[in-house]
């Protein structure tokens, strides 16, 4: 890991978002004091917690593989924080009643752990770590070890209760559609480090890193060359094709002569011309796939191949030749350099 | 930014507790004083005179005859004519043939070298085909045989060889039926010296080849031999080139043990000298450091060979140990599996292989188990005077010996010692699984060595050790071994059997995933909270298995009984109580022998069964 530095703000619904072997896991086990940092600290309110043993921080965890404890009920697991803190007999017995009907698991206190399904064992490491009231909840990709009915459930049953408790959370996944429709902010991270942070809107449409770009979603990247710079805007050109893009990073300064990587979007292919600040772009479909709500359509073009998204209406078929338009500020420019440095 | 020192140290700090210093402080004072300085002690006075290290007394016992020599003639067999008077004068009636009374003798180290080697031999290619049988075939009664195969690793200490004593004896069992043989009448068979050791070893120690290289076996990826199947291999050359190299190093480490334990064995040299008296069966390194201390007034007149035998002892044993130790960790291929159980290919026998195979194996079961069956005839009738067979059942014989005021205090002894010795393990052992199990602090890897070491130390050298080392500097207090040599029995059955302790408690918390401590103290359980409300409750049963285990193999163990005990008849545990009564003359003490020695299989049997019952009951674990 290195120089991972982030704020979350009350209430927030963080996500730490990379591949795996990239350090989120970590991030999250140093918030809970599983682990020490070389360096850094980790504040929590105001307080300074970083050498504060777990058991002295009001953070709870869900662990990815849910640690239910295999010898006590539904029942003693969740009432488990709230023993440690010894709280009245009666005090606990409605707390837990009441987290249970909250993660809708009411009627199984007295069954084991290996008694419940997947999804029901989920949601009692879930009830564990509410029911004690954190400042911080700290979820490892809760969600991995569910099928994928399941997880989208799940999901917006998560996102429905932080909502509703309004807890702070730090939320840890590889899945990028599990990051885009629960947080209110994304932390991007690879090999340790916090590549960009964002809203998921503003990552999915205008990821200010290369690495963003490719990682989220779908992209396709070409390789061109800048021929003029006018502010936010580059003129490029790509094995012979003209086009003009947004450079998305104000910070990241580009002349004439640099090395572009130009990436857009399958969504952002239009058959009309959306504006006058549109290029245009066409090629041989080599595949077309219906996937429900569009259609996947692949091309060769004297860019490369590409990958485009048509309305499922459209008429396009392999051999065909189709024409479409991407607005400026859809297509996007990093420097190859920096890439490399990054 | 801190700098790097104080950094790890401070990461150091924060990951230590006082129940994980505690551990590690008790486990290096433990093992240091119980262990390593002991056994080390005795290396001292091998190999040190006036201050200096001397190789002269090696060198003085390598040449002397007893101890290493060319025998004139490799005499293992003789045959004798018998003579009697018929009519005044002088006829053979018949012919005495002896293996092993007049030969082989190397001299009592080479000899010990030649037993641990045959031994060692015999029960290990007796296991792998035995294991092999178990472990690929499918056949009537293998459930059933699986149990009776584990029948000789019940100690029967002493007993076992006097057993075989008697059997091939001149009188025994073996002749009686060769004399029923027409044309063999008058021929007398006895098997006696050092091939009866290696017999009485082979059998008792078989099991533990077997066990090992059946644990291997099954645990091998199925598809590595449907691979050389699939590529044309079959029967024996498969066997040969795939399944063997696999289950070799749970063989080694069989065979590894098997060597260790024959060469510190008291058992068989004891045993086989009840039933026959003195002869070459005691020309062996173990007995000859017994003897020595058994005959000295004083400790300090224990003549310096006697300290030779017990380093050459540990030299060996030691040499085997990191051999074997290196070779199968580095060797743990043939358990890759790739994802997801399977189950071990076992084929159906058919035709005459169907009855030949557990005939086979009735076979090995019956001939390894009879030590311990005529352990329970000498108790249960009066074969020990009888003759070649006993002639009546009495259950006389072994209620007697409950009434034997002297066994009663010696089985009190021993169940005192061990008692204590046990709790004294569980501190210790609990806290050594935990460390190294968990944390990884600098040193795991030499606590980890220190936790399985105890098993490769003869137990002669720890004997030896106790008795050297305590009497030089804790004399006049309670751990003197001449004041009150059977108080260092608690500390040397812990230090010698702490693995068994250890060992389950390990693999217990192996199996708890860490994440459950951690969930533990994220919701506010301190160390204390978290270690009794989360990790003893899942660890109950394995620890419990591992408490009846080391408590039985304290009850039954013989070296250090035996070398302290001596020193102390009146405290001494139950096993010396066996040797000494063993040897006796007087009616019925064999018996009695036998007896203690089947209160000693009860136990046994009863602490497996238990322990069984415990284990299976463990809660299946995460649901994930």
């Amino acid at each position: 890991m290195d120089r991972v530095s982030a704020k979350v703000e009350r209430g927030e619904f963080f996500t730490f978002l990379g591949p795996s072997g990239c350090g989120k896991s970590t991030t999250l086990r140093i918030v809970a004091g599983l682990e020490l940092p070389d360096s850094g600290r980790v504040i929590i309110d105001g307080e300074d917690v970083t050498y504060l043993p777990p058991y002295k921080r009001d953070t709870a965890m869900v662990f990815q593989n849910y640690a239910l404890w295999p010898h006590m009920t539904v029942f003693e697991n969740v009432a488990y924080g709230l023993k440690v803190r010894k709280l009245p007999k009666e005090e606990i017995r409605r707390r837990v009643k009441e987290v249970l009907e909250l993660v809708r698991l009411e009627g199984l206190e007295s069954r084991y752990p290996t008694q419940l399904s997947g999804g029901q064992q989920q949601r009692v490491a879930l009830a564990r770590a509410l029911v004690v009231q954190p400042k911080v909840l700290l979820l490892d990709e809760p969600l991995s070890n569910l099928d994928a009915k399941l997880r989208v459930e799940m999901r917006e049953e998560l996102k429905r209760l932080q909502r509703k408790l309004g807890i702070t959370t730090i939320y840890v996944t590889h899945d990028q559609d599990e990051a885009m429709a629960l947080s209110d902010r994304v932390a991007v991270m690879n090999l340790g480090r916090v590549v960009e942070v964002g809203k998921p809107n503003e990552l999915y449409r205008k990821p200010r890193s290369f690495f963003v770009a490719t990682f989220i979603g779908r992209s396709n990247v070409l390789e061109c060359r800048a021929t003029e710079v006018r502010g936010e805007e580059v003129a490029l050109e790509c094995s012979g094709l003209r086009l003009v893009a947004t450079v998305p990073d104000s910070s990241k300064k580009l002349s004439p002569g640099d090395r572009v990587y130009a990436v857009f979007r399958p969504h952002s292919a239009r058959l009309e011309l959306p504006s006058q600040k549109a290029n245009e772009l066409s090629g041989i479909v080599s595949l077309v796939s219906y996937a429900g709500e569009h259609l996947e359509v692949r091309l060769e073009s004297p860019v490369g191949k590409l990958l485009i998204y048509l309305p499922p209406d459209s008429k396009v078929s392999a051999g065909g030749r189709v024409r479409f338009y991407l607005s400026w500020d859809e297509v996007l420019a990093y420097p190859v350099a920096e890439v490399y440095t990054a | 930014m801190p700098a790097l020192g104080t950094l790890r140290l401070r990461k150091l700090i924060y990951s230590l507790d006082v129940f994980v210093v505690f551990s590690i402080a008790a486990s290096v004072v433990f093992f240091t004083l119980f262990l390593l300085l002991p056994v080390f002690s005795t290396l001292v006075v091998a190999l040190v005179e006036g201050g200096r290290v001397t190789l002269e007394y090696f060198v003085a016992t390598l040449r002397d005859p007893e101890y290493v020599r060319i025998p004139p003639l490799l005499e293992v067999v003789r045959v004798e004519p018998a003579y009697r008077f018929v009519n005044g004068s002088l006829v053979i009636s018949g012919y005495v043939v002896s293996i092993g009374r007049y030969g082989p003798d190397f001299g009592k180290l080479l000899n010990s070298l030649i037993v641990s080697t045959s031994t060692t031999i015999f029960a290990t290619a007796l296991g792998i085909a035995t294991a092999f049988a178990m472990a690929r075939y499918r056949f009537p009664g293998k459930s059933v045989f699986r149990v009776l195969l584990v029948v000789p690793l019940l100690a029967t200490p002493f007993v076992n060889g006097y057993v075989i004593g008697r059997v091939f004896g001149r009188d025994g069992l073996v002749n009686n039926l060769i004399r029923r043989i027409p044309g063999l009448e008058g021929v007398t068979l006895e098997l006696v010296g050092l091939p009866a050791v290696i017999l009485v070893q082979t059998l008792s120690f078989f099991p533990i080849v077997y066990l090992n290289a059946y644990a291997s076996m099954v645990n091998i990826d199925p598809s590595l031999e449907e691979q050389a199947e699939n590529l044309g291999s079959r029967g024996f050359k498969l066997f040969r080139t795939v399944t063997l190299p696999l289950s070799l190093p749970g063989i080694s480490a069989g065979a590894a043990l098997v060597f260790i334990f024959s060469l510190e064995d008291l058992g068989a040299p004891i045993g086989v000298k009840a039933a026959f008296g003195l002869g070459l069966h005691n020309k062996l390194l173990s007995y000859d450091v017994y003897d020595h201390f058994r005959k000295a007034y004083a400790l300090e007149l224990v003549s310096r060979s006697a300290y030779v035998s017990t380093s050459i002892m540990l030299l060996i044993a030691t040499a085997v140990f990191l051999a074997v130790r290196s070779y199968v960790s580095l060797r743990q291929y043939a358990m890759l599996s790739k994802g997801g159980r399977w189950s071990p290919r076992v084929r159906e026998v058919s035709g005459f292989r169907r009855v030949l195979l557990p005939l086979l194996i009735a076979l090995v079961v019956l001939v390894t188990s009879f030590p311990q069956v005529g352990t329970v005839f000498m108790a249960f009738s009066n074969w020990s005077i009888a003759g070649a067979t006993p002639t009546e059942f009495r259950v006389e014989y072994f209620l007697s010996i409950v009434r034997d005021v002297d066994m009663v205090r010696a089985a009190a002894n021993s169940t005192r010692y061990s008692a204590l010795a046990l709790l004294l393990m569980l501190v210790v052992g609990g806290g050594l699984a935990y460390v190294t199990s968990r944390r990884r602090i600098p040193g795991s890897s030499v606590l980890d060595l220190l936790a399985t070491l105890p098993i490769a130390v003869p137990g002669i050298v720890v004997g030896v050790g106790y008795l050297t080392f305590f009497n030089t500097y804790f004399r006049g207090t309670i751990l003197s071994p001449v004041d009150h040599p059977t108080n260092l029995l608690v500390f040397t059955y812990a230090a010698r059997r702490i693995p068994f302790v250890i060992r389950p408690i390990y693999a217990g918390i192996q199996q708890v995933h860490v994440s459950l401590e951690e969930a533990a103290q994220n919701l506010g359980a301190g160390r204390a909270r978290m270690y009794l409300t989360v990790l003893l409750p899942l660890i109950a049963g394995n620890a419990v298995a591992g408490a009846l285990t080391a408590f039985v193999y304290s009850m039954n163990e013989v070296s250090t009984s035996l070398l302290l005990g001596a020193r102390d008849p009146e405290r001494a545990p139950l096993t010396y109580w066996i040797s000494d009564r063993i040897g006796g003359q007087t009616l019925g003490s064999v018996a009695a022998a036998a007896a203690a020695c089947v209160l000693l299989m009860a136990l046994q049997v009863a602490s497996i069964a238990l322990s069984n019952v415990i284990l299976k009951q463990r809660v299946a674990f995460l649901g994930v």
